[in-house]
Formats: structure tokens, C-alpha cells, sequence
């Protein structure tokens, strides 16, 4: 009785704002705050609302057959709260369902577990709180921002009392086995790893309007065409992608909400075939095997690597000297500057400061609310140097927070 | 496919980019296999061009119509006044020879072996500093006092017009020197004749488009080719005489225009030239997406007839030896260079404003501006009245070695160019391995995206990434790094090959 498990990425970075050399030390203001909004907004109307609205109906259609989970990074999370409650009330429904499952993540979807293992753990809590709070679970299921996984940071996890990870299955890292089964850490047998059926889920996420690609249109007979062939050559189909993927990367006219709505029923129609969230695939079937993830590899880009991340040297001094200044912060004893500090480890500051495809307007561009890498690094080092310089003051000055 | 192409340099003497650009483009085109008939109005023996045939817009007409030599200007005052009356020309002129039939055009040289003047329909003042495509490397503060000892002159010759002549030339005093009507005034009644030297005397541009255009015209008469392929509006009336005699397709390649060059107040014969030669051009090459939308706006020329082909970069070898008293001395300080025309169209003053907003926060910097231009010495004053006379060197023109040294010496090169058509003196720097912040106002910013930019005016975002670029040697790794990558796209190949299609659809 082979799965479907659905993985949906919620997570809205708090953006920073242009900050000019000349502001360092006059001005506490990092955060776009009108931008952050605009944007929350945007995404909430263009794919939240709608495709939450979506999820709801099928759940209710399949009556419990069709189930769902999420990671929303707490930043997301706060957002939502902060410019868009309706938007968190609206996941809050989802939850009531029982058929969706929220996992763990960084609450600043930060890179904590690369560089500060200590913070990673901190970060984790506050998050597990956030879901707690918000949708009445205590996560099980963990994934790393930006599904960024390794040998090390596996044992990271299972430390933290999690029994699933997320991972991507990379060619490299999966080699001969196949992407469709259980597998687990070699050294810490209990942690079980989902790993992600790139393929399937990239026709989804990135091809799905497509026009070039030979298999346009998809239709949801079509892909449940596909998964069905998987029956007897694996257990579970992980399909992992941004919610985003829904409305907004794929807008609706490109038809991609019809093949939401039908999908379920064509994937059902073969009375073998269920739906399951992460912590019900590994209740339900046994690890085929141990996995090593012997470097680190993350769902972004054709290399599954961290170089959209750490590929620079500007991206390295940053990351470096961000995270170089959490003891200093921390010292403070202060929450507000320890929050403000927080929301500057979120991944996405250093991902803006990606160069390496920039020349092709791709992906990286797409996403930057700065026009180049430069200026995001830019305006992060001045942000970075204004943080220093209110540590250097003698007195503790109380950096407000919007709350 | 054999083309004539009518230029108006080549290197090595250049004063401009034009040169070095066709330079590029005509070996990237014979390399595909184009033929190419290059005429230049002067030869020097030294061009080395031998993947074409150069030739040179010879003499032979002028001495017709001033019956002796161009040097004739070098004798009396007398000879002087002849040969200008003669020589005076202007859009009417040009656009009259371009459109004389060969017979008419016999006739007026011949009228010319008498001892009466040529008569042109429109009378003008020559104004010498205008009369330059290209404003580079001459000395402005020459230049300065040229137009007044001319317009001195031409009032001393005619008294009675003196007021026209004052109205005609205080105008481009004022581009050059922002000076006032008064002392514009006092320094022309306080000039004395004895400072009339014939050596200060301006080359009349027009003239020699009027004498290159007939000489186009009689060479296109003699040889076979396809199309006719002209750089600039110096060469535009001779593609037009070019495409009547021939009947073969006129290409007008746009490098710059007038408006970029003298901004709103350019010289309005130019304008008209050039306008009139893109009206006549049965297709436009324009170096960048910035000049295509500014030709559509200055010329009102359909924007369907106009094709993008951005310059490439053939870059030279650096010269790894130094010479001996060189100006620019490496030190523990942060260099950024300013290399161009001081004048309004490379923002000089976007740079000193912005250099303002820098110095408080890097002490251990130097500002140096290469180059000179009309806008030189109000740049000087403006440095010193901000007491920053300090943290700027102004070397002056370099060229050759010591040009290459203030590349070399740089950590940042700054273009901020209120209108740039290309602008490939930022490739040059980044050749040197020196990141660069160009304006977005430039045709250089289309094909490079891994450069720092801004808009020139925004003197504060220029400061804000002068300082990112010099604080963080990593930000000027990774630029550098991904700029290199880059370039290896611009070159002059893909630039053949899109002249070759327009060649082919035109």
C-alpha cells in the first residue's frame, strides 16, 4: 500500500531594507517593514488563501484521505500574524482537520545548523513552541531549512528527540537506491529519512507550465499516471516543494489549482494508493536501509548544495560575521536585540547576495528585493556594522522591535 | 560581401572610442569573411590595419577649393581670412554637396579657380571648440582662450556684427567655463591682438566633412560594393552622397549623438546633420539599447529601424613595466579613479559630491581624476572650496604607460555617466582587474551585470557602494571574479555576426 506525502515550505524572511553606510549608528529601522508587508500580502492572496482554501475543501471532499503537511518557518508565522491574521486562521483551520501535520524547522529558517549548533538547537525550540502554540502539535517530523541535511546535522536532529528528517534525494547521495523508500541515519538507526522524489516533484513545482517541456500540459490523470507506476518499486512518493508553487511560482491561470483539485481523486482512483504525512510514512513502513549524506546537500539548484548560500566570498564574511556577533548580543540579556539579531540569521539575507547566476536574471534575481548581490551585501554589512556599533555603547540601548 | 565603410579615425590616433571601436569591429568582420573598403579622412602609414583596405579621403578636392594646401592657415592673416570665407560651410553645405549632381559638383569646385568666393546659402560664425566630435584630450583652458581670440578676431574683421558674433560665441563660452555674459564681455575687450597667434586657430570640423563627403562621393563612384556602412555623424553626408551615386543601402552606425556628447545644448548643425543622415540611412546600428531609445526620442526615427549591437572588448596586454617618475604612487591607501572627459556627460561633479560623503568614513582614500575637459576647472574649484584639495589628484590626459598605471593603481573605477552610449573605458578597467561602479544611464550596464551600479544622480548610493567596494575586499573579489566570466561573452565576434545580419537584411 504505497503513499503519496505531500511536504508544503511556508516561510516569508523579514526582509532588510537598502540601509546606506551613512545610517550606521543613526538608525535602528533594518527591516522593510512596508515591503515585508506588501509582500505577505501579495503571496497570501495570490496562493496562501486560495490553495489553503483548496487543501481545506479536498480534506473535507476525501474526508480524511487526502492529508498534507507543512513547515511554516516562525517568521512566516509572525508575518501572518503581524499584516495578515486571516492567512494564520486559515492554516489554523487546516490543522483542526487532523489530516495535516506541521514539522520542525529553525524558527528564522536560518543556517544555525552549519554554523552554530547551539543556536540551532535554540532556534528549533522556539519554533517547536510556535507550532505548539499555533496548531496544538508537538512536531515529530524535522526539516532543515532549505532542506539542507548532512551525517552531522542528522545526529543534530536526533539529539533533539526528532524520529524523521527530510532530506533531498540527491543522484549523488542516493546512487543506486531509489527515492521512494524509507532509509535511515547510519549511526543513529531511529532517525528515519524521507527522502525527495526530485523528479515528480520538479514537474509540479517547476515545469508544470512549461511550455518547452515535452510533457505539456500536465494534467492530474497524467501525473497520477506516473505515481501509479511506482507501485511495487516503493513504499512512499515524497513530493516536496514551496507552497508557493500553488498561485504564485505557477499562477492560477496556468490551470495549476484544477490540477490540485483533481489530483487526489486520480491518485485514489487506484484503491492501493493512500495519502500520508511524514510521521504516518514512518509508523507505516521500515527502513530499507541506512543513508549517509556524506557532505552537505540542500534541495536548491542542479548542484544540491549550499553554494547558493556560502558560494561567495562576501556570503562567507557575512555569515561569519553575523554569527560571530551572537555572544556579544546575547550578553545583553536584552530580547529585543536578541530578536532583531535572530531575524538577521534567516538564510534568505545571504541567499540575495548569490552571485553565481545572477548574469541570467534567474531564479536569485527573481526572488532579491535588491537589485544585485552586491547591494544586498552591502546594505546586510552596514546593517551588520550599525548592530556593532549599538554593542560597542557602554549602555545598553533597548532596540524596539515591532511587535 | 564587399563593404564600404566610412569612418572617421583609426588607431593609433584616436581621440575617442570611435576608433578603437571600429578597430574591433573590422577585424571581428574580415575575420567572417566581410570585405571592407575603410576610408578615413588621414592615413598616417601606421595603422597596421591590414584586414582591409584603408584608404584616405586624399586632398586632392580641398586643394581644388582653396587652390593650396590645408597648411595655407599657417601663413597671413590675409590667406587665413580667405580660406575661412572659402571654407565656411555648414548643415546647408553638406547637405547641398551630398546632394549635387556630379556635373553641379564639378562646376562649383571649378568655380573655385577663380578668384571669387564660394558662396554658401547660410552665413555662420565658426566656433573651433565646438566643432570637435570627440572632446578628449585637448586642453580646454586652449580651447578658452581660442574662442575668444576668434571671436576677438571676427570682431576686429567686422565691426558691424559685432553683437551677432558676442551672441554666437558667449554661448559656448558658457558650456565651457559657466561664466558669466559680463565677463565673457571684458575678456573679449581686453584682448589683445598680439595674443593672435595662428596657432591658435580651430580646425573647422565642418569643412572637413564637407571635403571628406566629396571625396566619398568620388570614390564611391570608382569601386564596387554592397553596402555602405558609416560610423558617426562626421561621416553621414558621404554615406548619403555614397548611397545616391551608388544606389547600394546606407547603415548609419550610431556610437553617440549629439546629445550625448553636448547634452540638451548641443550644436545644432550637428544635430540637423544627424539628423537628416538617420532619416537617409536605410537602417541604424546603435551600440546599446540606451542610444537605440534616445535616437527614437531626439530623431523621431521609428525604432524598427534601428538594430542593437553592443561594442566587444578586445583587450591590449597589460605593460607590466613601470615607468620611471610615474604620478600615481602605489600606497597603504584606497585609490578610486574617475578616467574620462571632464565634462558634463561623465558626471565629474556626481563624483566629487559623492567623494564628499566618502572621506569622513575612509580617510585613507584618494580620489583621481584622469582626463581633462570644459568642466576641469570648475571641478577644481569646487574640490578646493570643500576644502578636499587633499584626497584628489588631477593628473591630467595620460596615455601609453602611464595610463596603464592608473588602472593598475586603482581599487575602483567610477563611471558616473549622466548619458553613456557605451562606455567602454569600464571594461578597460575591469581588464586591470578593477571592479567597477557604473552608472545605469550607460550602454555598458546592458551587457554586464556583475558590476556595481546606481543612478548618477543618486550621490548617496554611489558614496553608499564606494565605501561597500573599499571596506570589503570580498565584495571586489566576487565582482571581479564574476565580471571576468562575463566579458569572456563581450567580444567582438558576436558583434560581427550582428552587423552581418543587419548587412544581410538591409
Amino acid at each position: 500500500m504505497p503513499a503519496v506525502c505531500f511536504y508544503f515550505q511556508v516561510h516569508q524572511p523579514f526582509r532588510i531594507r537598502r540601509f546606506r553606510f551613512h545610517e550606521i549608528g543613526t538608525s535602528d529601522q533594518f527591516f522593510d517593514d512596508s515591503k515585508n508587508k506588501l509582500i505577505l500580502k501579495k503571496v497570501a492572496e495570490k496562493c496562501y488563501l486560495p490553495t489553503n482554501a483548496k487543501l481545506l475543501d479536498l480534506i473535507q471532499r476525501w474526508n480524511g484521505r487526502f492529508r498534507v503537511s507543512f513547515s511554516i518557518s516562525g517568521v512566516a508565522l509572525e508575518q501572518m500574524k503581524l499584516y495578515y491574521p486571516e492567512v494564520l486562521e486559515s492554516f489554523q483551520r487546516l490543522a483542526a482537520t487532523g489530516c495535516v501535520e506541521f514539522l520542525a524547522e529553525t524558527y528564522y529558517h536560518s543556517l544555525a545548523a552549519v554554523f552554530d549548533p547551539d543556536e540551532f538547537k535554540t532556534q528549533v525550540d522556539q519554533q517547536v513552541k510556535a507550532i505548539r502554540k499555533y496548531f496544538g502539535q508537538d512536531p515529530v517530523t524535522f526539516r532543515n531549512t532549505e532542506l539542507i541535511y548532512s551525517d552531522p546535522i542528522g545526529k543534530l536532529i536526533s539529539d533533539l528527540g526528532f524520529k524523521t528528517v527530510l532530506a533531498e534525494g540527491a543522484d549523488d547521495i542516493m546512487a543506486w537506491r531509489s527515492p521512494n523508500w524509507v532509509y535511515h541515519h547510519p549511526e543513529r538507526p531511529e532517525l528515519k529519512i524521507l527522502t525527495k522524489n526530485y523528479r515528480l516533484s520538479d514537474d509540479i513545482a517547476f515545469r508544470f507550465s512549461n511550455r518547452g517541456w515535452p510533457e505539456y500540459p500536465l494534467t492530474a490523470p497524467k501525473f497520477a499516471d506516473w505515481v501509479h507506476r511506482i507501485s511495487g518499486a516503493g513504499d512512499v512518493l515524497n513530493l516536496f516543494m514551496d507552497y508557493e508553487t500553488f498561485g504564485e511560482h505557477q499562477w492560477a491561470d496556468t490551470g495549476i489549482f484544477d490540477f490540485l483539485d483533481h489530483l487526489p481523486g486520480e491518485i485514489l482512483k487506484k484503491s492501493d494508493w493512500v495519502f500520508m504525512t511524514p510521521k504516518e510514512v514512518t509508523q507505516s513502513y521500515q527502513s530499507r536501509g541506512e543513508l549517509s549524506y556524506w557532505r552537505q546537500v540542500s534541495w536548491a539548484d542542479l548542484e544540491r548544495d549550499l553554494s547558493a548560500w556560502i558560494g561567495n566570498e562576501m556570503q562567507q564574511k557575512a555569515l561569519h560575521e553575523f554569527f560571530n556577533l551572537k555572544n556579544k548580543v546575547l550578553a545583553r540579556n536584552n530580547p529585543a536585540l536578541t530578536e532583531t539579531w535572530r531575524r538577521l540569521t534567516t538564510s534568505d539575507h545571504f541567499y540575495y547576495m548569490c552571485t553565481k547566476w545572477f548574469s541570467d536574471g534567474d531564479v536569485h534575481a527573481y526572488f532579491s528585493p535588491f537589485k544585485s548581490p552586491y547591494e544586498a551585501f552591502v546594505s546586510a554589512m552596514n546593517v551588520l556594522h550599525s548592530l556593532e556599533k549599538t554593542l560597542e555603547q557602554s549602555v545598553p540601548t533597548h532596540t524596539e522591535v515591532k511587535a | 560581401m564587399k563593404i564600404l565603410m566610412l569612418g572617421w579615425e583609426y588607431p593609433p590616433h584616436i581621440s575617442g572610442g570611435l576608433g578603437t571601436a571600429c578597430e574591433g569591429l573590422t577585424r571581428a568582420l574580415a575575420k567572417a569573411g566581410t570585405q571592407i573598403h575603410f576610408v578615413i579622412p588621414k592615413v598616417f602609414g601606421d595603422e597596421g590595419a591590414f584586414h582591409m583596405k584603408l584608404q584616405e579621403a586624399g586632398h586632392k578636392t580641398l586643394e581644388r577649393l582653396n587652390r593650396g594646401p590645408i597648411e595655407v592657415r599657417r601663413d597671413t592673416v590675409s590667406t587665413q581670412k580667405k580660406t575661412r570665407a572659402i571654407l565656411k560651410t555648414d548643415i546647408n553645405t553638406i547637405t547641398t554637396i551630398a546632394n549635387l549632381s556630379k556635373a553641379a559638383q564639378t562646376k562649383a569646385i571649378d568655380e573655385t579657380s577663380t578668384d571669387a568666393p564660394f558662396e554658401f546659402p547660410v552665413q555662420y560664425w565658426e566656433i573651433p571648440a565646438y566643432l570637435r566630435p570627440y572632446l578628449t584630450e585637448e586642453s580646454y583652458e586652449t580651447w578658452r582662450h581660442e574662442l575668444v581670440a576668434e571671436s576677438a578676431r571676427l570682431i576686429a574683421e567686422n565691426p558691424d556684427q559685432a553683437t551677432a558674433i558676442r551672441q554666437s560665441f558667449a554661448r559656448s563660452y558658457f558650456e565651457i567655463e559657466s561664466y558669466s555674459q559680463t565677463s565673457f564681455n571684458q575678456e573679449v575687450s581686453h584682448f589683445q591682438p598680439s595674443h593672435l597667434s595662428t596657432e591658435t586657430y580651430g580646425n573647422s570640423l565642418l569643412n572637413e566633412v564637407g571635403r571628406y563627403t566629396l571625396n566619398v562621393r568620388d570614390l564611391a563612384q570608382a569601386i564596387s560594393f554592397d553596402k555602405i556602412h558609416a560610423h558617426d555623424w562626421m561621416t553621414y553626408s558621404a554615406g548619403v552622397a555614397a548611397k545616391e551615386i551608388s544606389g547600394k543601402p546606407l547603415i548609419c552606425h550610431v556610437h553617440s549623438i549629439e546629445s550625448d556628447r553636448s547634452g540638451d545644448h548641443g550644436n545644432h548643425r550637428i544635430r540637423e546633420i544627424e539628423k537628416w543622415g538617420l532619416e537617409n540611412a536605410d537602417r541604424i546600428i546603435a551600440v546599446s539599447y540606451y542610444t537605440r531609445e534616445k535616437i527614437h526620442r531626439d530623431y523621431q526615427i521609428p525604432l524598427d529601424k534601428i538594430e542593437v549591437v553592443h561594442n566587444g572588448v578586445s583587450f591590449r596586454k597589460k605593460s607590466h613595466q613601470h615607468s620611471q617618475n610615474h604620478q600615481l604612487q602605489p600606497g597603504d591607501h584606497k585609490t578610486v579613479l574617475f578616467l574620462g572627459r571632464v565634462t558634463f556627460q561623465k558626471g565629474p561633479d556626481y563624483f566629487v559630491e559623492a567623494a564628499r560623503l566618502v572621506i569622513p568614513h575612509i580617510p585613507n582614500i584618494k580620489f583621481v581624476m584622469v582626463g581633462t575637459g570644459d568642466m576641469l576647472p570648475a571641478i577644481k574649484r569646487r574640490v578646493t572650496a570643500l576644502k578636499l584639495d587633499a584626497w584628489f589628484e588631477f593628473p591630467g590626459f595620460l596615455s601609453g604607460i602611464e595610463l596603464d598605471e592608473a588602472f593598475e593603481n586603482a581599487d575602483l573605477y567610477v563611471m558616473p555617466s549622466v548619458s553613456e552610449p557605451f562606455g567602454i573605458s569600464a571594461l578597460e578597467a575591469l581588464n586591470f582587474d578593477v571592479p567597477i561602479l557604473i552608472s545605469r544611464q550607460s550602454g555598458v550596464s546592458e551587457v554586464l551585470a556583475h558590476a556595481l551600479k546606481a543612478d548618477f544622480w543618486d550621490i548617496e548610493e554611489l558614496a553608499d557602494l564606494m565605501i561597500g567596494a573599499l571596506l570589503h575586499n570580498e565584495l571586489r573579489n566576487d565582482l571581479l571574479k564574476m565580471a571576468r566570466e562575463e566579458l569572456k561573452r563581450v567580444h567582438w565576434d558576436a558583434a560581427a555576426e550582428k552587423t552581418i545580419q543587419v548587412y544581410q537584411k538591409t
